[in-house]
C-alpha cells in the first residue's frame, strides 16, 4: 500500500512537472511564433532606429524581422519585378513620388482594430490602406546673413525668391526628388494654380534662374556652406541640420492656398498578398507609437504624425530656433493639421515630368 | 640654349602634375576630410576640406553595419573574380584558339553583359529569381549566391577580354616547340601557355574584382539587408543624412587597396598588369 502511494505521488509529481513545463513553453510562445516579417523601408540610420524599437517587441512575440532596404521607388520596382508572385516584403514605404504603389494595387487594406495607436493620429494622416509614419515640412530655407547683406527682408512667400538679387542663387530639387512637389505646388498656388494646374508654377520657377537642381540633401548643405546659393527649396529638417553645422539659415513655410506650409508625407502599408498581415499590422502600430515617433523626431528630424509627440515637442522651450529666434518647425497639432496636402487624384508623375522637362529643365 | 631645353620639360612636368592632381584630388579630399573634427562632428552636416582640426572621431565611430557591408563587398568581389576567372580563361581559350563555327558571335555574346546597363541586369536577375522561386519553390533573391551570381555575370567578360588579348599576342610556336620536345598538351599548357597568359589572368581578375566591389546598380536589386555591399550601404545612408564615417571607411578601403597592391608588387610584380596591356 505504502509502495503504491509512493508510485501515485511520484506519478502525480511527474505529471505536475510536465504540465508546468508545457504551460511555461505555451506562455513563452508568442503571438508571432515562427513568423518572419519582411519590412521594406529606407536603409542607414533610419532602419537602425526602427529596429531598435520594433525588433525587441516583435522578437518577444517569437517573430523575426528581415529588411528590404531602399527608397520607396526602389521598393516599388522590386514589387513590380515580383508581380504575380509572393510579394518580396510584407510592409512597404510609400511617398508622393510613388503613387504607383497605390494605383498598382500593391497595398491592401489593414484592420484598424490591430492598429490601436491610430487614435493618436489625425484622420488627415491615415486612410484604410496606409498610415503616415513621418512628415516633412516642405518650404524653403534661406541664408539669413546673405539676405541681410543684400538688404532683403525675411521672405514669407515663394515669389519673394524671384527678387533680381537672388537670380541664379536659388537651388531647387530635381524632378525625381520627393521635395520637388511641394515647390511646384507652392509656386503654382501663388500664381493662381495648384496641383490640378501646375503650369503657372513652372513658369515662375523658370524665372528663378535656378542655380542648380539638387538630388541629395547632402548637396544642399554643400551649396550653402560654400555660399553658392542663398535659398533652397527643401524641407525644414535640412534647415535644422545646416544651422547645427554653423550656417545661419532660416526656414519659411509659405502659405499654400488656405493652408500654411506643405506636408511631405511618408506612409507605410501592408502589401497585397502578404502572408503575415497581422504581423505587418503589429509593425504599423509600433511605427506610430509614441516611443517610435519620439525617437524618429529627435534622432532623424522628422515631424511626427503622432499627436502626443507633437504636443510634447511643440512646447516653446523644446523648439529649435534660428538666429533670429524663429522656430524651424511648426509642431503644434493644429499647425501640422493645417499643412497643405497634395490631392493624389490630380497627381501624374509622367505628365508633371514632361512639363518640367519642357518648361524648367529646358 | 638651356632655357630652350628646359621649357618642354617644365611644360611636360606641369601637364603630368595636373593629370596626377586630377586623378588624386578626390582621394585626397576624402582622406583629408575623414580626419576633420570641426563642424562635421557637431553638426554631422558637411564634408570639410581641408580639415579644421584633426581627429580620429569618425574612425572610432564607423558603424558595425559599414564593417559588415565591407566584408560582404570583399566576399562578393572575391567570388566574382574567382568564378569569373574559372569561367573566363577557358572561354577565352575557346574563342581565340578554336575553329568553332560562329566564333565571332560567341565572342560578342561574352561581351554583351558590358553593353547592357547594369540596372537592367539587376532587374532581369531579380525577375529571373522570382520566376524560379515560383516554379521550383526556391529562389536566390536576397541570398549571397544570388548577389554573387549577378556580379559574376558582369565580371566574367573582363577576364575573357583580358586573357583573350594575351592569347592573341601569344606566339604559338612556343607551344609547338614544347610539344615537339615531348611534352604532352597538359604539360605544355601548364608550363608554357599559362605562365605567358598569366598577366592577362591577373589583370582580368583584378578588373573583375574592382567592377564587382564598386557596383551599386546590380546590388540595388539583388542585395538584402543581410547581404548589403559597402557602396550600397553608403548609398542608403546618404539618402538620409551625411555621416562622415563613410569617409573614414572609404579611407580604410583605400589604405587596404594600397596594402594589396604592395603585396601584388612583392609577390608577382605590378608590371604583370602592364604587360597584359591592362585592358579588356
Amino acid at each position: 500500500m505504502k509502495q503504491a502511494l509512493k508510485h501515485v505521488t511520484a506519478g502525480a509529481l511527474a505529471a505536475a512537472v510536465v504540465l508546468a513545463l508545457g504551460a511555461g513553453s505555451a506562455a513563452a510562445a508568442g503571438k508571432f511564433e515562427g513568423v518572419t516579417l519582411t519590412v521594406g523601408t529606407f536603409g542607414g540610420s533610419w532602419k537602425d532606429r526602427l529596429c531598435s524599437v520594433f525588433c525587441p517587441k516583435f522578437e518577444a512575440e517569437g517573430g523575426k524581422v528581415e529588411w528590404v532596404l531602399g527608397n520607396p521607388k526602389l521598393l516599388l520596382s522590386k514589387m513590380v519585378a515580383a508581380r504575380g508572385q509572393e510579394p518580396p516584403m510584407d510592409v512597404i514605404e510609400i511617398v508622393d513620388t510613388t503613387p504607383g504603389t497605390m494605383k498598382g494595387g500593391f497595398v491592401q487594406k489593414y484592420d484598424p482594430a490591430n492598429v490601436p495607436n491610430l487614435k493618436n493620429l489625425s484622420p488627415a494622416f491615415y486612410d484604410e490602406y496606409r498610415v503616415a509614419n513621418w512628415i516633412t515640412e516642405e518650404g524653403f530655407l534661406f541664408d539669413i546673413e546673405k539676405f541681410e547683406e543684400l538688404g532683403l527682408p525675411r521672405p514669407t512667400r515663394y515669389k519673394d525668391l524671384l527678387h533680381p538679387k537672388l537670380s541664379g542663387r536659388v537651388a531647387f530639387p530635381d524632378i525625381d526628388v520627393n521635395a520637388v512637389y511641394g515647390g511646384i505646388v507652392g509656386f503654382a498656388a501663388e500664381a493662381g494654380g495648384d496641383e490640378h494646374n501646375i503650369d503657372p508654377g513652372l513658369d515662375l520657377i523658370k524665372k528663378l534662374n535656378v542655380h542648380s537642381f539638387w538630388k541629395s540633401g547632402t548637396t544642399v548643405t554643400q551649396l550653402h556652406k560654400a555660399g553658392d546659393v542663398y535659398a533652397t527649396i527643401a524641407h525644414a529638417g535640412w534647415a535644422v541640420r545646416l544651422n547645427d553645422g554653423g550656417v545661419k539659415v532660416g526656414m519659411v513655410h509659405p502659405p499654400v492656398k488656405d493652408k500654411k506650409g506643405y506636408a511631405g508625407i511618408g506612409y507605410a502599408g501592408v502589401t497585397t498578398g502578404s502572408k503575415n498581415k497581422e504581423a505587418a499590422e503589429f509593425y504599423l502600430n509600433v511605427l506610430i507609437s509614441d516611443e517610435m515617433q519620439e525617437l524618429l523626431h529627435v534622432k532623424n528630424g522628422i515631424v511626427p504624425p503622432n499627436k502626443n509627440v507633437q504636443k510634447k515637442y511643440s512646447d516653446p522651450a523644446k523648439l529649435k530656433l534660428d538666429a533670429t529666434g524663429t522656430p524651424f518647425l511648426m509642431m503644434k497639432p493644429s499647425e501640422i493639421d493645417n499643412l497643405y496636402q497634395l490631392d493624389w487624384s490630380a497627381f501624374d508623375v509622367k505628365g508633371w515630368t514632361r512639363k518640367w522637362n519642357r518648361t524648367v529643365a529646358k | 640654349m638651356r632655357r630652350r631645353k628646359l621649357l618642354p620639360k617644365v611644360l611636360v612636368g606641369s601637364v603630368v602634375g595636373l593629370v596626377y592632381l586630377f586623378l588624386l584630388a578626390p582621394v585626397i579630399v576624402v582622406a583629408g576630410a575623414s580626419f576633420d573634427g570641426g563642424k562635421s562632428v557637431a553638426g554631422r552636416a558637411f564634408l570639410q576640406f581641408p580639415p579644421s582640426d584633426l581627429t580620429l572621431y569618425w574612425y572610432e565611430n564607423i558603424q558595425p553595419r559599414l564593417w559588415e557591408a565591407l566584408g560582404v563587398s570583399v566576399s562578393v568581389a572575391a567570388v566574382a573574380a574567382t568564378v569569373g576567372t574559372v569561367l573566363g580563361v577557358p572561354a577565352a581559350l575557346g574563342i581565340v584558339r578554336s575553329n568553332l563555327p560562329g566564333k565571332t558571335l560567341i565572342a560578342t555574346l561574352f561581351r554583351a553583359p558590358l553593353q547592357i546597363p547594369f540596372i537592367v541586369i539587376g532587374i532581369a536577375f531579380l525577375q529571373t529569381y522570382y520566376f524560379f522561386a515560383d516554379a521550383v519553390g526556391f529562389g536566390l533573391q536576397g541570398t549571397f549566391a544570388g548577389l554573387a551570381l549577378g556580379h559574376v555575370f558582369v565580371a566574367t567578360p573582363y577576364v575573357v577580354g583580358s586573357v583573350g588579348a594575351a592569347l592573341q599576342r601569344f606566339d604559338v610556336r612556343l607551344e609547338e616547340a614544347a610539344l615537339s620536345l615531348g611534352a604532352n598538351r597538359l604539360t605544355t599548357f601548364r608550363r608554357v601557355t599559362l605562365p605567358i597568359i598569366m598577366p592577362g589572368i591577373y589583370a582580368g581578375a583584378l578588373f573583375a574584382f574592382m567592377v564587382s566591389f564598386g557596383d551599386v546598380p546590380i546590388s540595388l536589386f539583388l542585395a538584402s539587408a543581410t547581404y548589403t555591399t559597402l557602396p550600397l550601404e553608403i548609398f542608403h545612408g546618404m539618402e538620409f543624412d551625411f555621416d562622415a564615417a563613410v569617409l573614414a571607411i572609404s579611407t580604410v578601403v583605400l589604405l587596404g587597396s594600397l596594402v594589396v597592391l604592395y603585396f601584388i608588387q612583392r609577390i608577382v610584380g605590378l608590371d604583370v598588369l602592364l604587360r597584359s596591356g591592362g585592358n579588356g
